[in-house]
């Protein structure tokens, strides 16, 4: 519905634009032709001022390889189509068999423009796709999606989903994409998105501060009640008698340490990834199909 | 049969007690003082020209069998001052008359078998005894703010508690599976080396005068809480220094509690050994095999002061040590102040922990 009204508004205004050059005389139909572009392009602007944009598709899970029951499917396709809603923003989860020959990224921003996805003009949307045969995923921006993923956070999915992808835990993996797409768009639409400089993690490390602080403050009221109530108590059970070993009765008569053998183990020491790319925040675009940019981040799981 | 003592100050014929701050016996009427060895001379010569036959076996009515029930266990004795029949346990050997307040001694419980090999006196008096519960309680701070104030004092007596010794040699034979560790960087890896041992120690340790109370009557936990008494101002026994105070005599046989004594010196014996294993990041005992060799058990009477104070109806006991000064006892706590102390330290501390960790990481 989306697509047919741009049409329209573009074909009318460029026909308007003809016309004017061609009939000037004609004032008539040139005035009409000229309202009928402006009624258009007031449409368009009022669907968008009062939440009427849609996305051209409502399947947001196309589970093509097969990888969730019918269940994790249906509770998946809710939840992404309330997150879509809301922040009129596609919220998508595909999984191919295979990209057929193509890298995942060029399939995966076809595959976005192809099914119709994306809100608005600017095809608003984040796309993951993974195809089982390359055993590679890709995470495709668009719109103002770009803004609201950025190359960073696009890392932190990325960081977050691929383990699950590996261990084969798909409605998982899915699961927190859908949760990490939420808090994004949340983030964006208070004004500020998640960026270098405005770090996801900083809020989350903040959160687990704070629970940490709390641990210290449990453990400090145990304690000192603990002492106090100890203070109480002074009848004990003696269970020892160290203060009567008679002098210098003590004696070792044999003391033997014998070596028996030994075990070495090795473990990999974990290295953080080096800090990609300094300072500068903000998104990578590539031109898309259909027009317009794309954000992207793939890997491998 | 029983027979009651009382001793009298040669002096002025009123009766004589133990007095705690001289170590001798003191008249409480004509102030003067005694060495204990003195007056037990001089009762022994005063005994013999005296005795009067008419004053001991009859006297006494025991009534252990003859009566029912309810007063089984109970002997009633005739005090030598003022005749008054003083009903008292099966195990009492020092007490006062209720009558007249005279210092009674039951020579009985205390002689032939019953005879303790020694006795630590007294050496702090009851007046101590209070200030010491006064100063327990200062400084609790979960203490019921009541307790202090309305805690009354409802009974306080100097008691000799009867104590079993145990002397005991102990032979240990321990083996152990101990392990050392060392862990060094090389390259992408961490590499952890664990060399395991077979380590053996064998010995022996001996331990002399385990106390262990052999009074079912007071608590086994009370009694091991005043400890440790200082063995080297113990002297022979002599009925003398019990005059004033209270006794019983043991109502558990030395058999009976060796088992608490066995299971101490088990455990030091165990410790002992252990703590002579060093330099190992772990150490798990495989066999141990400790054969105690029971040596002497002596029958002490060691000096205890006991105070039992009422609070809402409710009795709590306090002891203190009767040498040392030691003073023991569980409080009853403020449970809504405990609350409120643990609310506030935790939140303070979240608090304080928090901004520390936003500021500093």
């Amino acid at each position: 519905m989306r697509n047919e009204k741009s049409t329209c508004a573009t074909s009318s205004l460029a026909k308007a634009g003809r016309t004017a050059g061609l009939c000037r005389a004609d004032a008539t139909y040139r005035g009409i032709l000229s309202c009928f572009a402006m009624l258009c392009s007031v449409l368009v602007l009022f669907s968008g001022c009062f939440g009427l944009r849609v996305s051209a598709n409502d399947a947001k899970v196309a589970d093509e390889a097969g990888l969730l029951t019918d269940e994790e499917e249906a509770e998946l396709q809710e939840r992404l189509s309330e997150i879509a809603e809301e922040y009129q923003s596609d919220v998508v989860v595909a999984t191919v068999d295979s990209c057929e020959g193509m890298d995942v990224q060029s399939f995966t921003d076809r595959y976005y423009y192809r099914n119709g996805y994306g809100y608005g003009a600017e095809l608003d949307g984040i796309i993951l796709l993974i195809s089982m045969q390359e055993r590679r995923f890709h995470l495709a921006t668009r719109g103002s999606a770009i803004d609201t993923f950025t190359d960073y956070g696009l890392e932190v999915i990325d960081n977050e989903i691929t383990p699950y992808l590996s261990d084969g835990e798909y409605a998982e993996a899915f699961e927190k994409f859908a949760d990490l797409a939420e808090e994004f768009l949340e983030e964006a639409a208070k004004g500020s998105p998640y960026d270098r400089d405005h770090s996801y993690e900083a809020g989350i490390k903040s959160l687990t501060y704070f629970f940490f602080a709390m641990g210290i403050g449990f453990f400090a009221a145990v304690v000192t009640l603990v002492v106090l109530f100890q203070q109480l108590r002074s009848v004990r059970v003696q269970n020892e008698a160290r203060n009567y070993v008679r002098e210098g009765s003590f004696h070792i008569t044999r003391a033997n340490d014998i070596f028996l053998y030994r075990t070495v183990s090795r473990t990999r020491i974990r290295q953080d990834p080096p800090e990609r790319g300094g300072g500068g925040g903000g998104s990578m675009t590539h031109a898309a199909p259909g027009g317009g940019r794309a954000g992207g981040r793939s890997g491998s799981f | 049969m029983a027979e009651i003592l009382e001793y009298k100050c040669p002096c002025c014929g009123g009766a004589i007690r133990f007095d705690s701050a001289t170590q001798k016996m003191k008249c409480p009427y004509c102030d003067t003082e005694f060495e204990v060895d003195t007056l037990k001379q001089f009762e022994e010569e005063n005994i013999e020209e005296d005795r009067d036959p008419s004053w001991s076996a009859e006297n006494v009515a025991q009534s252990g069998d003859e009566l029912d029930g309810e007063q089984e266990g109970l002997v009633t004795y005739v005090c030598e001052s003022c005749g008054g029949q003083i009903v008292a346990d099966r195990n009492m050997a020092a007490s006062s008359c209720p009558y007249c307040g005279n210092s009674v001694i039951v020579a009985k419980q205390l002689s032939g078998m019953l005879r303790p090999d020694f006795v630590i006196p007294f050496k702090l008096d009851k007046k101590t005894a209070e200030n010491r519960l006064r100063e327990h309680m200062k400084g609790k701070y979960l203490l019921p703010k009541l307790f202090k104030s309305e805690n009354r004092i409802k009974e306080i007596k100097g008691v000799y508690v009867p104590f079993w010794l145990y002397d005991c040699d102990a032979q240990a034979d321990i083996r152990c599976r101990a392990t050392r560790i060392n862990s060094w960087q090389q390259g992408d890896y961490m590499y952890t080396e664990t060399q395991h041992y077979l380590v053996s120690r064998s010995g022996d340790i001996g331990f002399e005068k385990v106390p262990a109370d052999g009074s079912l009557k007071l608590d086994d936990a009370l009694m091991d809480s005043l400890e440790p008494y200082d063995y080297s101002e113990a002297v022979d026994f002599q009925t003398a220094y019990l005059a004033g105070y209270f006794a019983d005599k043991y109502d558990q046989s030395a058999q009976d509690c060796a088992p608490r004594a066995n299971t101490r010196v088990r455990s030091s014996t165990q410790n002992a050994f252990m703590g002579t294993i060093a330099g190992y990041a772990t150490c798990v005992p495989e066999h141990m095999s400790i054969q105690l060799k029971q040596g002497k058990i002596r029958y002490a009477l060691l000096p205890v002061w006991l105070l039992n104070t009422l609070y809402k109806g409710q009795t709590y006991t306090f002891a203190m040590n009767g040498q040392t000064g030691k003073f023991i006892g569980n409080l009853p706590s403020d449970k809504g102040r405990a609350f409120g102390i643990a609310g506030g330290v935790f939140v303070a501390a979240t608090l304080l922990s928090w901004l520390l960790m936003n500021f500093l990481l």
